[in-house]
């Protein structure tokens, strides 16, 4: 507790071994505001009593009054000699300026204490006789015109050479004994106090000749202050140099440090008030005032300094602080990022935008460490941007080296820098398409990616099944612990140890930040009308509708009314298989892992093996076309009392809805669980059947046990799946419903309906809440997702709504026919009609571009993050067209993109002329290849 | 044990600061020492040994004003709120300090373990860097400009993707 430094605790009044120091400072004069901003400050409270330690001795400074401009000491002050004790000042120099001090002075200067005390002087003033300013005034003004002639104009006949020693004296002694001063001022009105001093009529000076000759002093001062202490400013030899004053005078200045301040307030006016006519020696001898000055300074406790800068700040002019504040200021700023410890410094990132941190990165080397290594902040902006990354990509990312590079530039990629990588090159470069298309790729570095994912692929699959593999290179090792963004990292500094990327100055890995670039790009990519996407398209179906598409990063699905569903590689095009078994046009079919599930005009529903192409189950039960499926797999719908979570359905299962007005509920065969019809039970996968609509089940939706139908009967039933209830029976649409979709975020389910309304329904009440209006015709197509609900109407249009208040919040219009498929995200939609593919904005409700034209149909679109497939018609043949927006990250050179390539059934480019041989050879190929 | 029950604090200098059981109960650091005292031990000033007195004054001024708030538990700090550099206009005004004092909260706020105010504290920060330019970022903070001209370009060409967003 008893800490020598008992700062701010008030000493109580008499306290035996603590000595009290009263000080009176002196009247300041009426100095322009505007040129001495701090000039008319009181003093802080905080300064005006503090103790500090002296020689193991508490002294308590007390300032006698708190003067305002014009304020006259107090009664009990004035027979005391002001200034302080001669004890209280013979120590050491303290060391550096302490930092409170700094802040202090910070304060006064940018003005934050001026403002907080503004009030104080009218107080003082009102509470003081009226009579006392204009005398203080004047008092002043005779100490003001003490002041030596600055001009050359000015005091003519008097010889100026002695001046400055005398008047310096006098000045102090008129300083020190300031209420003297005022007393003898009043009673001489007019007259100079000291008649040694010679009286100047003239204006001080001009300001600019101030502003120059001000700054050198407090410039000195400050510097010397920065890096103190200063041999040369010690006490002792700023003693030394007062040889030519007595010793009485001597002590004088000791004891009277602050007000022998006012002395250094006007020695510029010397300088540059005469500089041609001061003799040398005189200017030599201000000059050497200063170490003593200092000196007497240094020897201050740091309060008392606190105390000596406040007074000597209020007698600055503007330049002056301004020069103070631009030293002040930077010194007590905070470069938080580097002196915090690392986790808090993450803390602050955390809150800045990307933009922000790409900035942050640039400001030093210390803060692009710190940003760029943040792997957690850039893991987060990928999940919270929604970004999502494929499987295998980040261990792509870690083998590759991306984590080492930096791209810019509009054709900027990730490149492969993998050791192995470099020493194969032209090994592996017989594999793939794009490679043996681009010959110039095949000796660099630059390699092109996709003819890398299936070899690679491969390799990795067989390592993760033996992880004791002794040629598994340490960096997979530690990529498969279970990790974070930091362990990939650390995989990543592994895997390419010495990059061989930018100034090696630089090197610096930063694995998650380029993961964030490559998705930004890419998602940025899709938005500019100017990108070029890898574009391939490929004959599907001979000249048949394609009715259902699903694709994923390996593999595109399509189903047809040829009775058919072909799988194709995603990245090629190439036909991996078709599944032939329907005996009726595929209306329906969605794949959830390796299973399909297809619905068919000939009543049955078959699941698939889609990496064998084996055909596992035929459900038979519905006696109508079965028109739309959904495979529902338990999700988390509530939690018991206890926090355990419910999960609905039990297991997966597909609803399929049918021309022949039922829904039917059954099992999702589980890969290899063998189960086969017997005699007792000749359907083991059938739950039940959902009766109550009256004709046709156009449209499906489900999630947990909630499931919606909507039917050619203008109805739309909400079932509870595991017992086969109706909920609802939602009566309003006047014509067949088309589309449903449900929003579970809100309990309601929306539908869109030949009546050219769209209705949202709560599920709880069964009530419509809204009708979207707006379409003026058949509402065929619905989508719900990124908090915006899209409609597509016959009536050529989309139309944006907000799902939360019904609102709609654009038309989407320039198609010029019904809109026959679209998809939505959170910042485009794509939409397919008559002639063309159309890509929108969804914010600005601008077509940003048309991805195909030429077209004679669109039947189906689908897209992912990188890539676009569709299902079209190009004169009399369907085509499936691909857009990869990603390419160009993966190195597909720019000659390589932007141009529709056709590629056969291997997935090998071909001419055009090709092509149209292509449409027989397809048609036969298709009937040949097996099942 | 009412939470109008006085406590003393000592700072870092040795100086003693009274205050209420619920304010500083802000501080998880304290409230859970409090547990762990027997009734009468809380009668002693209680050190906290690395906060002086004026930033202790200014984070128990925080606390005052936030006493009522209701107690997070845990870390339970959702996305939304994390992220989000929105400040309310007391804590606004609280914070516009000078950056040492700031600094100071910081890490006074982290030893005591006040997350709301180590939460308001960052965010200050942070929106000190927002929408400025490298340039303006080292000033804000004085910062030396440690790259050569040629490492400063390739950094600016690194990072000009986030520009045109």
């Amino acid at each position: 507790m008893a800490t020598p430094h008992k700062l701010a605790v008030p000493f109580p009044r008499g306290l035996s071994h603590a000595r009290e120091v009263e000080f009176q400072p002196p009247t300041l004069g009426p100095l322009d505001p505007k040129k001495y901003p701090l000039a008319e400050l009181s003093t802080p409270g905080a300064l005006r009593q503090f103790t500090f330690d002296k020689s193991g001795q508490s002294v308590i400074f007390r300032e006698v009054i708190s003067y305002t401009n014009y304020a006259l000491p107090l009664p009990d002050a004035l027979g005391k000699r002001s200034g302080l004790n001669r004890h209280a000042h013979h120590s050491n120099a303290s060391g550096e300026l302490p930092e409170p001090f700094l802040a202090i002075a910070a304060e006064l200067v940018s003005g934050k204490r001026r403002t907080r005390r503004q009030r104080r002087p009218n107080t003082r003033s009102s509470r003081g006789s009226s009579a006392e300013p204009s005398r203080a005034t004047h008092s002043w003004n005779t100490k003001f015109d003490e002041s030596p002639p600055a001009t050359p104009d000015a005091g003519s006949g008097v010889d100026r050479k002695p001046l400055p020693k005398e008047w310096l004296r006098a000045r102090k002694v008129a300083a020190r004994q300031p209420s003297a001063l005022s007393r003898s001022a009043k009673l001489t009105s007019d007259e100079p106090v000291d008649p040694i001093l010679p009286i100047s009529t003239t204006p001080p000076l001009v300001e600019s000749d101030l502003e120059t000759a001000t700054t050198p002093e407090i410039e000195a001062f400050v510097r010397s202050h920065a890096s103190l202490p200063s041999p040369s400013l010690s006490p002792i030899t700023a003693a030394a140099s007062l040889d030519n004053l007595s010793e009485e005078e001597q002590g004088d200045i000791d004891t009277d440090d602050v007000a022998s301040i006012d002395i250094i307030q006007n020695l510029p006016k010397f300088e540059t008030g005469a500089p041609e006519d001061t003799p040398e020696d005189v200017r030599s001898d201000m000059v050497d005032k200063i170490p003593e000055m200092l000196a007497n300074f240094d020897s201050f406790p740091p309060q008392l300094q606190t105390y000596v800068m406040y007074q000597l700040l209020r007698r600055c002019q503007k330049p002056t602080l301004s020069l103070v504040a631009d030293m002040v200021n930077p010194a007590l700023k905070v470069d938080f990022l580097t002196a915090l410890p690392v986790e808090m410094g993450l803390e602050v990132l955390k809150h800045l935008d990307v933009q922000s941190m790409c900035r942050a990165a640039q400001v030093s080397k210390k803060w692009r460490q710190i940003v760029d290594g943040n792997e957690t902040y850039w893991r987060e902006r990928l999940e919270r941007e929604k970004f999502i990354m494929p499987e295998g990509e980040v261990e792509r990312a870690v083998r590759e080296g991306w984590g080492w590079q930096f791209s810019s530039g509009p054709n900027s990629c990730e490149r492969n820098l993998s050791p192995e990588e470099s020493l194969l090159g032209s090994f592996k470069s017989s594999t793939g398409v794009v490679k043996a298309s681009s010959p110039s790729l095949r000796s660099s570095k630059r390699k092109a990616a996709p003819e890398r994912s299936s070899r690679p692929a491969k390799r990795r699959k067989t390592k993760s099944v033996s992880n004791k593999d002794p040629e598994e290179p340490d960096w997979k090792k530690l990529f498969q612990e279970p990790t974070g963004p930091l362990t990939h990292a650390s995989a990543a500094a592994l895997a390419v140890p010495e990059p061989d990327v930018g100034l090696p100055s630089l090197r610096q890995l930063h694995l998650y930040k380029s993961l964030y670039q490559r998705h930004y790009s890419i998602r940025k990519a899709w938005m500019d009308p100017e990108a070029k996407p890898r574009h391939f398209a490929f004959r599907a179906h001979g000249r048949h509708v394609v009715t259902c598409l699903q694709f994923d990063k390996d593999k595109i699905l399509t189903g047809s009314d040829d009775t058919k569903i072909n799988v194709y590689s995603t990245s090629t095009g190439k036909l991996l298989r078709t599944l032939v078994g329907h005996d009726g046009g595929v209306w329906a079919l969605q794949y959830d892992g390796n299973t399909l599930v297809s619905g068919s005009t000939d009543r049955s529903v078959r699941v698939w093996d889609i990496n064998t192409g084996e055909c596992t189950q035929v459900f038979h039960g519905h006696t109508s076309t079965v028109r739309c499926l959904v495979i529902v797999k338990p999700t988390v719908v509530g939690h018991t009392a206890k926090g355990v979570p419910i999960m609905m359905p039990k297991q997966p299962l597909i609803i399929t809805g049918s021309r022949d007005s039922t829904l039917r509920v059954w099992k999702l065969p589980q890969a290899g669980d063998g189960m086969e019809a017997t005699e007792d039970n000749d359907q083991p996968y059938f739950v039940r059947a959902l009766n109550g609509h009256h004709q046709s089940v156009r449209a499906i939706a489900a999630h947990g046990d909630t499931l919606v139908s909507g039917s050619y009967d203008s109805t739309v039933r909400v079932w509870r799946i595991s017992t086969g209830d109706v909920l609802h029976r939602l009566i309003g649409h006047t014509q067949k419903v088309y589309s449903v979709v449900l929003d579970t975020a809100r309990n309601r389910c929306i539908s869109g309906s030949m009546d050219n309304l769209v209705k949202v329904w709560s599920i709880e009440t069964g009530q419509c809440i809204f009708n979207l209006e707006g379409h003026t015709s058949l509402v065929g197509l619905l989508d719900l997702g990124h908090e915006r609900l899209v409609s597509a109407a016959a009536d050529s249009t989309l139309r944006i709504w907000d799902p939360e208040s019904g609102q709609c919040k654009g038309t989407l219009s320039a198609h010029t026919g019904a809109i026959t498929c679209f998809q939505h995200d959170a910042h485009k939609v794509i939409s397919g009609s008559d002639r063309t593919l159309k890509l929108w904005n969804l914010k600005s409700g601008e077509c940003v571009k048309d991805l195909l034209t030429d077209l004679s149909g669109v039947w189906q679109v689908r897209f992912d993050e990188r890539r676009c497939v569709a299902a079209v018609q190009r004169q009399e043949s369907t085509y499936i067209e691909v857009l990869d927006f990603g390419a160009g990250r993966d190195g597909v050179p720019i000659t390589e993109r932007g141009i529709r390539k056709v590629v056969d059934i291997m997935g090998k480019e071909i001419s055009e002329s090709e092509d149209e041989n292509e449409m027989t050879d397809t048609e036969e190929e298709d009937e040949v290849v097996p099942a | 044990m009412s939470a109008t029950q006085k406590l003393t604090l000592t700072s870092s200098d040795g100086i003693d600061i009274e205050v209420e059981r619920k304010v500083v109960e802000r501080s998880v650091l304290i409230r859970n020492l409090l547990e762990d005292l027997a009734e009468t031990a809380t009668l002693e000033p209680i050190p906290i040994p690395n906060v002086n007195e004026p930033v202790l004054k200014k984070v128990l001024e925080w606390c005052e004003h936030h006493k009522d708030d209701p107690v997070s538990m845990g870390d339970d700090d959702s996305d939304s709120r994390k992220k989000q550099t929105d400040i309310d206009e007391w804590d606004q005004k609280y914070m516009s300090v000078d950056q040492e004092m700031l600094f100071e909260i910081i890490l006074a706020a982290n030893y005591l373990d006040i997350k709301a105010l180590l939460d308001v504290g960052c965010k200050t920060v942070a929106n000190m860097i927002k929408g400025k330019s490298p340039e303006e970022i080292r000033k804000t903070f004085n910062i030396q400009n440690d790259f050569t001209p040629e490492e400063e370009e390739q950094i600016r060409r690194e990072n000009e993707w986030a520009e045109d967003r």
